[in-house]
């Protein structure tokens, strides 16, 4: 068991001893947010947040990438060519991608529209009744009796 | 064989539950009492069959029963006996039993509830109660069997994933279920008033328990799913943006809508309509995001391995939705109610505004989830709708939802005047400004932090004024000593000021998820015995490994001191767990946790030949408001619901009244009483 114990955290760790430094620099930080890490283990994380083996060695690869003098758009398109435009985190905002992003403020914005429109219907087809008088008690009641009438009526004010 | 009568009890259960459905109906139909018995003493007589099949399959994995598949896919001999027990709902099959079970509870709760009352919707309640029970008996039945044997059983099962080995996982699913079943009770009520021709508040009066009931136990559900992958999974996060997180969080959202349009109705008699459309798509909701977990459709970590269950659940997921519709169409010119709004600015309409936002929120989370199958149908390309997508579209419509908590518990109903505004407003939007000046001073650069806890601020102040004002008033009326005051005044409105509490709960939350969110820092390092790490105003140094043998998993970790300035602050000791195959090992972090933040640590891994230890810390600041908010929920919302005597009395009081005026009075008090009980007004 022991020996078994020792080969399984070398392989997780061993060889990834530099690879984990690596992803300390904000260049590859800032690529490496952007792209899904593929360990199937981990749900929707980036290469950069999750702590698998897969995404070390990615962010190692971006490394040498970048120190080779590579850009990062160009990195990206890398794995895009690599893995597919599901290796992005997020859709691009261009083409059939771009009504991602753009329809849920178009709903709020038809709903607020709808909203404004049913609420101004409603108060135009409602003026002209009156608003009911409320008028505070006033002074201090020591009376149960008219207390407990005054905290009804309170009640119903307030609420 | 005990498997063979768990079978049997399935397929039992099934029968009382179709007879229930067509008897309930037929009962309503037809206003036949005795059919209505019968059919609430087969919910009775389903869900004592159910617990049968439940204790049989919890014995089954105590007994390590290998013969039974699941037992052999989610157990294994050297499994804890807590987690034999739970590991009952770890599979598929068990899961919608643990489901069945608590609908098939639920629903007799109700019908005993209203045993003795010979009512017009209560046959027409069961009628559907029972009816969402056949489904989910067809599916346990012929899909999705617990009872399925192997034909050659193993001598020792798989196991349970060891992320699942925590209390947290133990409780976490049931907690959900009774979320996503218990909203069935309010849509059954829904539907069953509009099958009935009972179009009046009646419904909404019986079923307000059974929605924040409901909605209490989805949050909390979704809440320890947080806290569970902030522990356990060992990333430093606690939301990912999971298709199986958004599946629950959707309907919990529009849940929320409902709790508050519902006020309206009972308030203002208005909004019959939406409230019936908001508890329709609430409780499609819930099965569609149970769908969404089961069926694998998008492919998530949580999810079970794909089956054909996929298509069963959409085809009742398009009958509910369909057939509820439809029954609401047939009665929408009986539902129409007088709605009257008497400004623009007022409670009711701040209240619409609530709810407009909730569901814009409710539908970006929806879409983003689901853009993938779009995009895929569209275009045939995969692509991944990731947790920036759902940050940045969130954030904005949050901060509104924040703005509306302080604004609308301040705008009168009716109609608010400008005098009205200005007076409530000062404090609040001072603190709120104050806030906005103060924080970045303090150390808050990015703008929406500075906004959301401005916001917070803001509706902080209205809160704090809401009991001030209150108590000052009824001092003043009563003469009462304040402390009197205060305690009276909230114990006879325990609705509103548990549902302030409430919202306290959710500004603290606010303000942990804004800290956390956007000021995490973090530093990896490997360092060898002695050597320290630092991060923020902490060093660490790594003392010492240690191994321990753990019941089920040997437990290898590292010992770490952690200092600020000079002195000694705690120990840490993160660890990695390692189980027989075939399963993976699990990371084991350690926290230290103040209300300031959290020092987050995670041992990645270890190279005994160089004695070098991989590390990765964290700080979380402001993380822990959140887990504090979760308990003031708790507490605001028991305290909202606790049993307000008089206001029942009340009600039960002016019910029986009106039934016998409406059986014994002259002619007149019989109109009258008649129309009071269908609820329209004394003239």
């Amino acid at each position: 068991m022991g020996r078994m114990l020792i080969a399984s955290i070398l392989l997780t760790a061993g060889t990834a001893a530099g690879n984990f430094l690596a992803a300390d620099r904000d260049a590859v930080a800032g690529i490496a947010r952007q792209i899904v890490c593929y360990c199937g283990t981990c749900s929707n994380q980036s290469v950069k947040d999750c702590t698998c083996g897969t995404a070390a060695a990615a962010r190692q690869e971006i490394g040498q990438r970048l120190d080779g003098g590579e850009l990062p758009a160009s990195i990206l398109e890398f794995y895009r060519q690599r893995y597919g435009e599901q290796i992005l985190i997020v859709p691009g905002k261009t083409g059939f991608n771009l009504v991602a992003w753009v329809t849920p403020f178009l709903v709020l914005l038809f709903g607020a529209t709808g909203l404004l429109w049913a609420l101004l219907r409603l108060t135009r087809s409602a003026s002209g009744q009156p608003a009911p008088a409320q008028s505070p008690p006033q002074g201090m009641i020591t009376d149960k009796k008219t207390m407990k009438r005054l905290e009804r009526e309170l009640r119903e004010i307030e609420d | 064989m005990l498997a063979e009568i768990g079978r049997h009890c399935l397929t039992l259960s099934l029968l009382c539950a179709a007879w229930a459905a067509m008897a309930g109906f037929l009962s309503g139909k037809f206003h036949h009492f005795p059919l209505f018995i019968s059919a609430r003493r087969s919910l009775y007589a389903g869900t004592g069959l159910l617990v049968g099949a439940s204790a049989i399959l919890i014995h089954a994995n105590l007994t390590n029963d290998f013969r039974l598949w699941v037992v052999a896919s989610y157990s294994n001999i050297n499994l804890p006996t807590f987690y034999k027990i739970s590991a009952m709902w770890g599979s598929q099959a068990g899961s919608l039993l643990l489901w069945a079970l608590i609908l098939s509870c639920f629903s007799s709760i109700v019908v005993f509830q209203y045993r003795r009352r010979d009512d017009d919707m209560i046959p027409f309640v069961a009628s559907i109660l029972g009816g969402i029970l056949v489904f989910f008996l067809i599916v346990l039945n012929f899909n999705s069997n617990p009872f399925t044997l192997l034909a050659s059983p193993p001598a020792d099962g798989n196991g349970l994933n060891p992320q699942l080995q925590t209390p947290l996982m133990v409780i976490h699913p049931p907690l959900l279920y009774i979320g996503y079943v218990g909203f069935s009770i309010p849509f059954a009520f829904a539907i069953a008033a509009l099958l009935s021709g009972r179009l009046n508040d009646v419904w909404i009066h019986r079923t307000r328990r059974w929605t924040i009931f409901s909605w209490f136990f989805l949050g909390i559900g979704i809440l320890l799913g947080a806290y569970w992958a902030y522990i356990e999974l060992g990333w430093g996060g606690y939301w990912a943006w999971d298709p199986v997180e958004n599946a629950a969080l959707v309907p919990w959202l529009t849940g929320t809508a409902l709790l508050h349009s519902v006020m309206i109705q009972e308030k203002k008699r208005m909004l019959q309509v939406w409230n019936m459309v908001l508890v329709i798509l609430t409780y499609c909701l819930c099965i569609l995001g149970t769908f969404i977990t089961r069926s694998g459709v998008i492919s998530s970590v949580h999810s079970f391995t794909v089956s054909n269950l996929g298509p069963l659940f959409l085809v009742f997921l398009a009958l509910l939705f369909g057939g509820s519709f439809l029954v609401l169409i047939y009665r929408l010119p009986e539902l129409k109610s007088p709605n009257r709004l008497d400004s623009l600015v007022s409670r009711e309409s701040s209240f619409l505004f609530n709810n407009l936002f909730l569901l814009a929120c409710a539908f970006a989370i929806l879409w983003g989830t689901l853009f993938p199958i779009l995009s895929e149908a569209v275009r045939g390309v995969k692509i991944t709708v990731g947790p920036p997508f759902f940050n940045q579209v969130i954030a904005p419509i949050g901060l509104a939802l924040i703005f509306l908590t302080g604004v609308c518990p301040l705008i009168a109903w009716r109609r608010a005047t400008m005098k009205h505004l200005l007076r409530n407003f000062r404090y609040p939007v001072g603190a709120g400004m104050a806030g906005a000046v103060l924080l970045p001073l303090i150390g808050f650069r990015e703008i929406y932090s500075v906004l959301a806890i401005s916001l917070c601020l803001f509706v902080f102040a209205t809160i704090v004024l809401e009991f001030f004002r209150g108590t000052q008033a009824r001092h003043r009326m009563t003469g009462e000593p304040s402390p009197l005051a205060f305690f009276r005044l909230i114990n006879r409105n325990r609705r509103r000021y548990g549902g302030y509490l409430v919202h306290l709960g959710i500004l603290f939350m606010v303000v942990g998820i804004t800290g956390s969110w956007n000021y995490q820092q973090e530093s990896t390092a490997s360092l060898r015995i002695h050597e320290t790490m630092r991060i923020g105003p902490y060093e660490l140094t790594f003392e010492d490994t240690f191994s321990r043998k753990l019941r089920n998993a040997e437990q290898f970790g590292a010992v770490l001191t952690v200092r600020k300035g000079d002195r000694i602050v705690t120990t840490l000791r993160p660890a990695r767990n390692f189980y027989p195959p075939p399963q993976e090992p699990s990371t084991e972090v350690d926290i230290r946790s103040t209300l300031a933040e959290d020092l987050y640590l995670i041992f990645l891994g270890f190279d005994p030949e160089a004695g070098v230890g991989l590390f990765k810390a964290l700080i979380n600041p402001l993380v822990n408001w959140i887990w504090l908010g979760g308990l003031v929920i708790i507490l605001g919302a028991h305290f909202a619901v606790l049993p307000d005597r008089r206001r029942e009395r009340a009600w039960r009081a002016a019910e029986e009244l009106l039934q016998k005026l409406e059986s014994s009075g002259g002619r007149k008090a019989q109109v009258a009483a008649a129309r009071t009980l269908e609820g329209e007004s004394i003239g």
